[in-house]
């Protein structure tokens, strides 16, 4: 049977991917970028509401000069008239007075009055309303303003002059065709305390009640200089003036929206669309995240079933190796098999035939000796191999019965007999147990380990065979004077085909390695401290009971 | 151990020329009456008509094997040991162990054979 990879168990998540970002980074990308263009429309937004609010502001300051402007015209329509009276009925005539009440009533000036030059300065000749007085002089601050102002009712502004700690303001129209020069002279009250009959306006209504200004005698913005002022209008901040020809002078309107012209809704409207595109973009982000994770959560269900399915693919691959290399292992087994059964015999004739040469003979020619012993060894390898194919190819169960450790060494030594140069030193306890073995086997495993020490030592040495008592049974140990092992063939030392000889196929150690394991015994090599291994077979002694072998 | 006195008797039955030849001669060599059989038929026939102290008997033989001779072998047998080359299947093996006074894997070493057969005829 062949082990399969383990079904893939349902439900078991899959690796999430971990990463030091807590979401994916598209996700992130797209809440950015949508972010970002929800801040840059809000900002372009916002610069176009400002720019409105700019223009809307710039327009408004236009229609307020424009109105200015007119009152400016309704004073010099008040001043031509004037000028006309004085110039046909003359300066001191009583018919100015008559001329002059329904303006002065009308609240447009508090006092008019003909000035005449006389000398290098001004006398007032006739007045109406209250401040001038006939025969009396103008105002010093007001002097420059009657030298300046023209004909035809053009009237000259002065700057705002205190009188009696009051803010005043002048104004001159010249009256053409008389000399000396004669001028209509009005003077107005700024700061007029509050009628208390009057109610109070109510200045969101009124006509630009949404702006904050202030409007100017002289070209720029000075509170000294201001005639009419919002409360609260300072000059500072989003300011927007315009130049108010008045008469020969120029007025200067300053205004400031008191709420924002375009409307509080296209005030807020940036932060509006900055929110709005926040929250998209947050949606967005969520959203993305979220399809992200399934896509990867599906990738990685779809990459470990993949993966399951390739590794139950090379499981069956390898099994299918494995039966073949089998099948061929099998093939060449029972190929191995025929042709060493049919080996055995005439290896056993040979060896029976080489036992009566040497009785026949004699063994007591050491020539005779020697060359037996050299046929002895070589059919004992021959055979050696051939057995070891059949082992490994075919094992056998073993066979147990009680064998004498120091008699089947002898075996071993008459079978295949040491060369001359290698002493054989043999040591046993005395009180050495019968070892519980298949004697066909354990002789085929000390031949194996034998054989190999004659191998490792071809200039000779010492082979030595120790049997003794152990509380496991019964322990030899083959030891040589050989090279002994190196690590990377320890490793590797009891697999089949693995050899260090240049001769020989490699299977003895395996093979001695499996029956050692059919006994339930154990074989380990280690190298001596002098020079040389030594392989150690420990064994059940016969009479114990054997250990459970599968 | 053999005597002057009575010199013991062993059947080698074996198919193979070589192994019977060798076998026999070395039996010879340290005292033993040989007689040999090429088949089981032959051996059968030859135990029917003579009593031997030892049996020496290839199992794997065409025609009747070793098996079955021991099977069939009348009135009190001998001692007798088996000789292999194969692994003894499995369901035959306690009888064979049972019937026989020993199984020995081929090739079996001289000294190992001679001390085997020495302790069959004492027993």
């Amino acid at each position: 049977m062949q082990t399969l990879a383990p079904e893939p168990r349902n439900g078991t998540a899959p690796p999430a991917a971990r990463r030091g970002w807590p979401i994916r980074p598209l996700s992130a990308l797209a809440f950015g970028l949508l972010a970002l263009v929800s801040a840059g429309s809000a900002f372009v937004s916002s610069q176009v509401v400002t720019d409105q609010e700019q223009r809307l502001l710039e327009r408004r300051a236009s229609e307020a000069a424009a109105l200015l402007s007119q009152t400016g015209g309704q004073i010099q329509g008040a001043f031509r008239s004037l000028t006309t009276v004085v110039q046909l009925a003359g300066p001191g005539d009583a018919s100015f007075s008559r001329a002059a009440a329904p303006v002065i009533a009308a609240k447009m000036f508090e006092s008019l009055g003909v000035v005449q030059a006389e000398g290098g300065s001004f006398r007032v000749v006739a007045a109406e309303g209250s401040g001038l007085e006939p025969g009396g002089s103008p105002p010093a601050a007001v002097t420059a303003t009657l030298e300046r102002a023209g004909p035809g009712g053009v009237f000259a502004t002065s700057a705002v002059f205190r009188k009696g700690g009051v803010r005043h303001l002048g104004f001159a129209a010249v009256v053409d065709g008389v000399s000396p020069r004669t001028l209509v002279y009005g003077e107005t009250l700024l700061d007029r305390p509050p009628d208390p009959a009057q109610p109070v306006e109510d200045r969101s209504t009124r006509a630009f009640g949404d702006l904050d200004g202030g409007f100017y005698s002289g070209g720029r913005i000075d509170p000294e200089q201001a005639v009419i002022v919002t409360p609260g209008f300072d000059g500072t901040g989003r300011v927007v003036t315009r130049p108010v020809p008045l008469g020969v002078d120029q007025w200067l309107l300053a205004v400031s929206p008191r709420e924002p012209l375009v409307g509080a809704l296209a005030q807020r409207q940036p932060w509006i669309l900055l929110l709005a595109g926040l929250v998209t973009a947050g949606l967005v982000g969520v959203l993305v995240e979220v399809l992200m994770r399934r896509r990867q959560y599906a990738d990685a269900v779809v990459a470990e079933r993949t993966a399951q399915l390739q590794a139950s693919l090379r499981d069956l691959d390898a099994a299918q190796h494995r039966l073949v290399a089998q099948e061929r292992l099998a093939a060449i087994g029972q190929l191995a098999s025929a042709v060493g059964h049919e080996l055995r015999n005439p290896l056993g004739v040979l060896s029976n035939v080489i036992y009566l040469l040497g009785s026949r003979l004699g063994r007591e020619d050491p020539w005779i000796d020697r060359q037996l012993k050299t046929a002895e060894r070589e059919v004992a390898a021959s055979t050696l191999i051939v057995s070891d194919l059949l082992q490994y190819s075919r094992p056998r169960e073993p066979m147990f019965g009680e064998v004498d450790l120091p008699d089947l060494i002898e075996e071993v030594l008459s079978v295949a007999p040491p060369p001359d140069d290698i002493t054989v030193a043999r040591r046993f306890d005395g009180d050495l147990p019968a070892m519980r073995a298949d004697r066909d086997q354990l002789r085929q495993v000390l031949l194996n380990l034998v054989c190999n020490a004659y191998d490792v030592m071809p200039t000779g040495g010492l082979l030595a065979l120790e049997g003794e008592r152990v509380p496991e049974g019964v322990r030899l140990r083959v030891g040589d004077t050989g090279a002994g092992i190196d690590d990377d063939t320890r490793q590797h030392l009891f697999e089949p085909f693995f050899t260090t000889k240049a001769k020989g196929i490699g299977l003895g150690l395996a093979v001695a390695h499996r029956i050692v394991d059919g006994h339930g015994g154990s074989l380990v090599a280690t190298n001596n401290t002098g020079a040389g291994a030594s392989f150690s077979v420990t064994l059940p002694a016969a009479g114990v009971p054997a250990p459970l072998v599968p | 151990m053999t005597t002057a006195a009575s010199v013991q008797s062993v059947l080698v039955v074996d198919d193979e020329l070589g192994m019977r030849e060798t076998l026999a001669e070395i039996l010879r060599s340290v005292g033993y009456d040989v007689a040999t059989a090429s088949s089981g038929d032959d051996a059968l026939s030859q135990l029917s008509r003579e009593d031997f102290d030892v049996v020496l008997m290839d199992i794997r033989m065409p025609g009747r094997d070793g098996i079955s001779v021991l099977q069939e072998i009348g009135g009190p047998p001998p001692p007798v040991v088996m000789m292999t080359a194969y692994a003894v299947e499995e369901q035959l093996r306690a009888a064979v162990e049972a019937q026989s006074f020993a199984i020995v894997h081929k090739p079996v070493p001289v000294p190992y054979l001679i001390d085997l057969v020495a302790r069959a005829a004492a027993a």
